[in-house]
């Protein structure tokens, strides 16, 4: 069974669709980021970025060398949609994509891991041997099948993804209190034809229960053909609403185009063939062209699914609930699920003195960054040290660094979220458990 | 379809250990019933365009016209009750910027009125140098800490400010002029205000969200930038030494010359009440962020919020009249003040904030 779900030669046509949605759609993402004047915002302005753990070595970028990341992610995005040059242009993409991300925390999204990592499954595929320019200029690599594993890594990887939201919708304040749509619903009330409906209490808890539904039987309704048409409806119904009742960018529509990878075979063929005025006559069905390298290749995406699957459930290595602690938060599909705002301060010490100096925030970062790190407590660490640091520079000796934050989760009252007794000079970065955020 | 039956009996097991953990009985009292909060919400624009921005930038226009007329019967003929009249328009005037200041936003803040007339602490030296510099021009960028309320009460309030202006035609000139160039721009921004399509934009369907942008979005971030920057650090923190470790600064207070700290102070506090609270002080109320909060069901906070205001209140009350010779004598009062201000910025910020899903950020970046 196995065997058959990754060797099975069949056709190409879902994975050219993919390719080329998936390619055209990111060189749009890039250009709106790009409109939007974000790269300046996000990238220039901010005087101190949140490196992530273990890449604190990456060096950030210059002014000019941002923008022409940019705009190299925009051409290879092209190169993808394209199909031209395409082991360079998925390599380039997915390289500086997820360089970019890295750069600062702040603007971490489930969506852009979820493009990082699309790119990454790319890479691996011999998508532009049809359909591409490549094609075109080197005839030799052109096919019209492909090994099912191509095209089957990326349902599972939907799958996953879908079932690691459901899973995280799996909770009280979710299902029981029907938070944080609770707050969101109402707040969009000016929404046109909807809107007034959005206020009823009921619907709150109608969104939570279906989106935790939806999340955790589309892929089967997906995968089961007779059902096929009308879960894509579905998907259409579901992301479009998400689209127009939050902010959350391209994510809608990348799941959109995504799930269309369920189609069958001759479903995509229909719709090349009616966008390239061909007839499908062609049954010369054709093999697939022995891939150079499958083995090792499946091996790296054996791993890496493994980890797919472990990174979303690291969170039980570590006590406290979740959601107020976000130790294994990140990087776990948990998408739209929490209302968390915090004010967070910080007191710089010199013990030596006894100085004490009340930290302005807004000094050091813009008001996004300080938005982020007030409720992550990875960051609320980074930026003491990091504050503790330029004191020193300011002359201050035998820096200490308390935090005082209160902290409200999905509309509680606001609670103390970290310990103002505790010196955060003194805890290291990590992995390990952070014994200095309060109880819930 | 067995594969299928084992991962929906897997599903169902998740699906019950899921629901059995952490039953929190969480937040909140319902939402009123028959509420149209996007009308609501138009209406606390409605009401800070119509009852509190207008009117109070009218009335700044007015009283600095006042002002500008006393400085000019000075100029005629300087003697103590003309002096002493220009000390009391001086003061009705910052009073009445107490209101207006929480409004940094359109107009305001494109004309960079607050930075243009009210920084501080002054550059004594500065204006010196001004006075005997003939061909000084205001409104200078570098110039703002020679400028302003501040500079005028330099100029007026010390002991020997008859003798000096009297004596010196160059400080008399400077007064004037200075006094001219201050009443000109809140002119120019009060007209601004009346003419501008900002705030027709503020109180229109296009605005009455609650995302980035929105009318009740652009209010709460403004006064949270306006609560933390110039009401808690420039009024009470930043001269009580708590951005300079603990070295305090007493001559950074807000009316260190005319020594009335406590009275500006007390009449910003009154006004963060009003615009949370929906009534103006002059007979015209309306929608609030504090009724609205009630409106989601949230009762409680807004209980919270107007207790903390009081508590701000009888910890300012407990202050020296003069917050230079507060900090000299007894700076942990000033301290004590700046934690309270702390607590009501947490309310705001965070509290009524999440509840109204109102993001603090000016960045409408994408979430998820």
């Amino acid at each position: 069974m196995i065997k058959k779900w990754l060797y099975k030669e069949i056709s190409i046509a879902p994975l050219i669709s993919f390719r080329v949605l998936f390619g055209f759609l990111m060189s749009f993402s890039i250009g709106r980021f790009y409109a939007k004047g974000w790269i300046e915002e996000c990238y220039v302005k901010p005087t101190y970025f949140f490196s992530y753990y273990g890449f604190d070595w990456l060096p950030t970028p210059s002014v000019e060398g941002i923008y022409l990341i940019y705009f190299l992610l925009f051409i290879f995005s092209l190169g993808i949609a394209f199909g031209a040059l395409y082991r360079i242009s998925s390599i380039g993409f997915f390289l500086l994509f997820t360089y970019v991300e890295l750069i600062d925390k702040t603007y971490y999204l489930n969506h852009y891991y979820f493009v990082s990592i699309i790119a990454f499954l790319l890479i691996w595929v011999p998508a532009n041997q049809a359909f591409s320019i490549d094609s075109k200029l080197w005839p030799s690599i052109k096919a019209k099948i492909v090994p099912a594993w191509s095209i089957n890594i990326f349902k599972l990887q939907l799958a996953i993804v879908y079932f690691f939201a459901g899973i995280a919708k799996l909770q009280s304040d979710w299902l029981l209190n029907a938070m944080p749509l609770k707050i969101w619903l109402p707040a969009k009330s000016n929404t046109p034809i909807i809107g007034s409906l959005l206020q009823e209490e009921w619907i709150a808890y109608a969104f939570s229960w279906g989106g935790a539904i939806y999340d955790l039987t589309i892929v089967f309704f997906l995968l089961y053909a007779p059902t096929r048409i009308l879960a894509f409806a579905a998907v259409i119904v579901f992301h479009l609403l998400t689209a127009a009742l939050f902010q959350i960018g391209m994510f809608p529509y990348i799941m959109i185009i995504a799930s269309l990878i369920f189609f069958s075979a001759e479903w995509h063929e229909k719709i090349h063939a009616y966008f390239t005025n061909k007839t499908r006559v062609n049954n010369d069905v054709g093999t697939s062209k022995s891939l150079v390298f499958q083995k090792p290749i499946l091996s790296i995406l054996g791993v890496f699914l493994i980890m797919q699957i472990l990174l979303p459930v690291r969170h039980l290595a570590y006590p406290g609930n979740l959601f107020w602690t976000e130790q294994g938060y990140r990087f776990s599909w948990r998408v739209m699920l929490m209302e968390k705002t915090a004010f967070t301060t910080f007191i710089v010490k010199d013990s030596k003195s006894e100085k004490v100096d009340f930290v302005d925030n807004t000094k050091y970062l813009k008001p996004q960054q300080e938005k982020m790190m007030s409720t992550q407590p990875d960051m609320i660490l980074q930026f003491a040290h990091y504050i503790g640091q330029q004191y020193e520079e300011k002359g201050f000796e035998q820096v200490e660094v308390y935090c005082n934050s209160k902290l409200s989760l999905n509309g509680r009252r606001s609670k103390i979220y970290i310990d103002p007794k505790v010196d955060l000079m003194k805890e290291q970065r990590g992995f390990n458990h952070k014994k200095w955020i309060v109880e819930e | 379809m067995s594969q299928y039956l084992k991962i929906s009996c897997l599903f169902i097991a998740i699906l019950l250990i899921g629901i059995s953990c952490k039953k929190d009985p969480g937040p909140s009292e319902p939402m009123e019933q028959e509420v149209d909060l996007t009308k609501a919400r138009e209406d606390i624009a409605k009401n800070i365009s119509n009852n509190f921005i207008l009117p109070e930038f009218a009335t700044l226009n007015e009283l600095a016209k006042t002002f500008n007329a006393s400085t000019t019967s000075f100029s005629a003929e300087s003697n103590e009750a003309n002096l002493l009249q220009l000390r009391n328009d001086l003061k009705a005037l910052r009073i009445q910027w107490q209101h207006v200041a929480i409004f940094n936003i359109g107009p305001s803040f494109d004309h960079v009125l607050a930075g243009s007339i009210n920084t501080y602490p002054l550059d004594q030296n500065k204006i010196e140098s001004n006075i005997s510099n003939a061909d000084f021009i205001f409104g200078r960028l570098d110039n703002k800490d020679a400028e302003g309320f501040q500079a005028i009460a330099y100029l007026i309030h010390n002991e020997n400010a008859l003798d000096q202006l009297l004596g010196d035609p160059n400080r008399l000139d400077y007064l004037v002029n200075l006094t001219i160039h201050t009443t000109d721009l809140i002119d120019n921004v009060n007209q601004a205000w009346e003419g501008s399509s900002y705030l027709a934009g503020f109180i229109s369907a296009d605005q009455n969200g609650t995302d980035v942008g929105s009318a009740i979005g652009v209010l709460i971030n403004a006064m949270d930038v306006y609560l933390q920057r110039f009401f808690r650090d420039g009024k009470v923190g930043i001269p009580a030494g708590v951005r300079s470790a603990g070295i305090t600064r007493p001559t950074a207070t807000e009316a260190h010359i005319a020594m009335y700290d406590k009275t500006l102070f007390l009449a910003a506090l009154d006004q963060i009440e009003r615009v949370l609270g929906g009534n103006n002080g002059n007979g015209s109320s309306g929608e609030s962020l504090l009724s609205y909060l009630d409106k989601l069901g949230h009762q409680e906070l807004s209980a919270l919020i107007r207790n903390q205001i009081s508590i701000i209140n009888s910890d300012a009350n407990a202050v020296n009249e003069n917050f230079s010779l507060q900090i000299e004598e007894d700076n942990q009062k000033m301290i004590d003040l700046f934690l309270s201000i702390q607590d009501l910025v947490g309310l705001i910020k965070s509290d009524m904030a999440t509840m109204m899903g109102i993001k603090i950020t000016n960045l409408d970046v994408d979430g998820d």
